[in-house]
């Protein structure tokens, strides 16, 4: 009996490296079978290339007007091929304009996500390591900015500034820096008490270099899942602002002011609003679904957001 | 190999750590006072709680925020008062002329960046080394360390290492600026029985070879046997016993070293139960007057429950905290 047990110990011991490998490899071969993550990024990626390569891809100048060709539908519904997906009631190319938009989309949420990552970062770096009455007071602020209902802010914010590109990108990085902040701020609590923030302290490293070089290359994965999961919710609220007036001024291209203008013809020409929304709908998916997916890879520990 | 030259590398007189609660002030260390010369090494040997680990951090000035704070007394180290210095002046004394070893390897290092990189760090700072002048470096740094191959394993991440491994890289941090003083705090207490009687060998052997003063704090008396040249001996926030290693064990003159000792195993005679200490430590806060030790003390009378004993020099370089020490 005891001999059999040895003799499994041993089997186990020796198989283990060979076992780990084979599973390791067998992972990096199925990357490309996970759905989850292939179509996501599918999407993406088009999404991009129609943002860098908007003036080369689209057929028509998105606000060249046409009173001929308006109200035109969709090439499979009746249309011609030279209106791919129809036209708005401008005449305008819905195809170019949902090209256009990705750029808008793309250009906003990238920044937004740039701005409240970096702010809400440094901020719940800072509260986590130095702790004590600073800490309280920004994390009071991030409960401030939980309970300020965000859309309605930023409705505000474009309604004084006037509504810009940047005025959009202003008001929706101060409603959105704040779940960043208390995420990573209790990781931070906990990479604070590591051993090898300890060490950093005995070698000599300054405050700063300790949260800088030791605690936030240790927080970089859940600053990840987070950042990509809000690329998705911000290009939703822009969408939004948009779709309210709110967001970018017409006649620029933006997939939730087409979404506005299609409004009234949605039962005599659907797809005036239905490629703007289909374009919203499908990136804000991918976006979340890729966040998931990262989610799991990076830190098993984050499944309960 | 001991090279005690007369001036100590470190002194510390009447140093005091407290911790203020919220149900008291705790004196975690309440007065203590010892030396170091260079090359020697001082073994602080105690329970748990009895405020060895404090007073090793206290000399680095990196008592646990908030709460704890070095009240009183002086640490000084080639004649510095190092609790007058400035904070960033402190930092140039950690890593580069003061080290510290902590217990546990696997903690002590950040998962994140290779071996190389951490016992590069601290030669980056003080040194402000770059290139294959702060390489050669680091890898002597290894060598010393005897961690075989350094070249190829400075490209290692902590995880590829196994525990005993990681310790040395841990020793490496601490000797790669050459301090004068390393303070090692239980550096084995993580690792299994053979890996541990390797390293102490391996740190004896890096002191021989560098001549620097170590602080060795543990709870085994086997091992502060092995590896020290002084014990001083705490309880309760107190040093109540120093003395030279073998006088230590062989005289003990205060009743908890004593006691101490006699709860040690021993392979050379045959006992049917091991010696105890009845009671528990005191708890720091609300401290009775008298000897600390007294509730436990056999030898206790009606004095040392009233007033606190005397430092009396007992022998050579022998001093213990006790009424009767010297009966």
């Amino acid at each position: 009996m005891i001999q059999a047990k040895q003799e499994l110990a041993t089997v186990t011991i020796g198989a283990g490296p060979a076992v780990l490998g084979q599973r390791r490899s067998a992972r990096r071969r199925h990357i490309f079978l996970e759905l989850n993550f292939v179509l996501p990024m599918a999407i993406i990626l088009l999404l991009v290339i129609a943002a860098i390569f908007a003036p080369q891809l689209a057929p028509w100048d998105p606000l060249s007007q046409s009173l001929e060709a308006r109200m035109a539908p969709p090439v499979f519904a009746g249309g011609t091929s030279a209106h791919l997906l129809g036209t708005d009631r401008l005449g305008r190319d819905i195809l170019s304009r949902v090209i256009w938009g990705a750029r808008i989309s793309l250009v906003i949420s990238l920044a937004v996500i740039l701005i409240t990552s970096t702010v809400g970062t440094v901020l719940a770096i800072v509260a986590g390591y130095v702790g004590g009455w600073l800490d309280g007071l920004i994390m009071r602020i991030t409960d401030i900015f939980f309970a300020v209902p965000g859309i309605l802010l930023a409705i505000l914010m474009a309604v004084i500034l006037g509504p810009s590109v940047k005025t959009l990108i202003i008001a929706l990085s101060i409603v959105s820096w704040a779940p960043y902040t208390r995420q990573i701020r209790g990781e931070v609590l906990q990479v604070r008490e590591s051993g090898f923030v300890a060490q950093a302290k005995i070698i000599g490293c300054s405050p700063v270099r300790i949260m800088a070089t030791h605690i936030f290359p240790n927080i970089v994965n859940t600053l990840l899942v987070l950042a990509t999961l809000f690329i998705g919710i911000v290009i939703l609220a822009e969408a939004g602002l948009s779709f309210l007036g709110a967001g970018v001024p017409p006649p620029t291209p933006a997939w939730g002011s087409m979404v506005t203008d299609g409004r009234d013809y949605v039962q005599t020409a659907w797809w005036i609003s239905f490629f703007p929304g289909l374009a919203i709908g499908l990136v804000v998916l991918a976006f979340n679904f890729l966040g998931d997916w990262l989610r799991d890879k990076l830190d098993p520990r984050l499944r309960q957001i | 190999m001991l090279q005690t030259s007369s001036a100590p590398l470190l002194q510390v007189e009447d140093l005091q750590t407290y911790f203020f609660t919220r149900r008291g002030v705790v004196k975690a260390v309440d007065g203590v006072s010892f030396s170091v010369a260079p090359g020697e090494t001082l073994g602080i040997v105690g329970e748990s709680g009895s405020g060895k680990t404090m007073t090793s951090l206290s000399l680095l000035r990196l008592v646990p925020q908030p709460g704890g704070k070095i009240v009183g007394g002086k640490v000084l180290f080639e004649g510095v008062d190092l609790l007058k210095l400035s904070e960033a002046d402190m930092r140039d004394y950690r890593g580069a002329k003061i080290s510290m070893i902590l217990q546990d390897p696997m903690a002590s290092l950040n998962p994140v960046y290779t071996v190389g990189e951490q016992v590069a760090e601290p030669l980056r700072q003080h040194q402000k080394l770059r290139g294959q002048a702060l390489w050669s470096k680091v890898i002597d740094a290894l060598r010393l360390l005897r961690i075989p191959a350094p070249q190829a394993r400075l490209r290692n991440y902590p995880h590829q290492m196994s525990g005993g491994m990681r310790q040395r890289v841990v020793g490496g941090i601490a000797i790669s600026c050459r301090p004068q003083l390393i303070i090692a705090d239980e550096p084995t207490t993580a690792l299994d029985a053979t890996i541990q009687a390797q390293y102490l060998a391996l740190l004896k052997d890096v002191q021989r070879q560098t001549n620097v003063g170590m602080i060795f704090v543990s709870h085994d008396l086997s091992v502060i046997g092995r590896m020290c040249d002084r014990v001083a001996v705490m309880y309760a926030g107190k040093i109540v016993e120093t003395a030279g290693v073998r006088e230590l064990f062989n005289h003990p003159k205060h009743p908890y070293t004593a006691a101490l000792l006699a709860s040690v195993p021993r392979l050379d005679q045959k006992v049917e139960r091991l010696a105890s200490i009845e009671g528990q430590p005191p708890a720091l806060i609300d401290l009775p007057p008298g000897c600390r030790f007294a509730p436990r003390c056999a030898l206790a009378d009606e004095r040392c429950t009233r007033e606190d004993p005397p430092r009396v020099q007992v022998g050579e370089k022998h001093f213990a905290s006790c009424w009767r020490a010297s009966e």
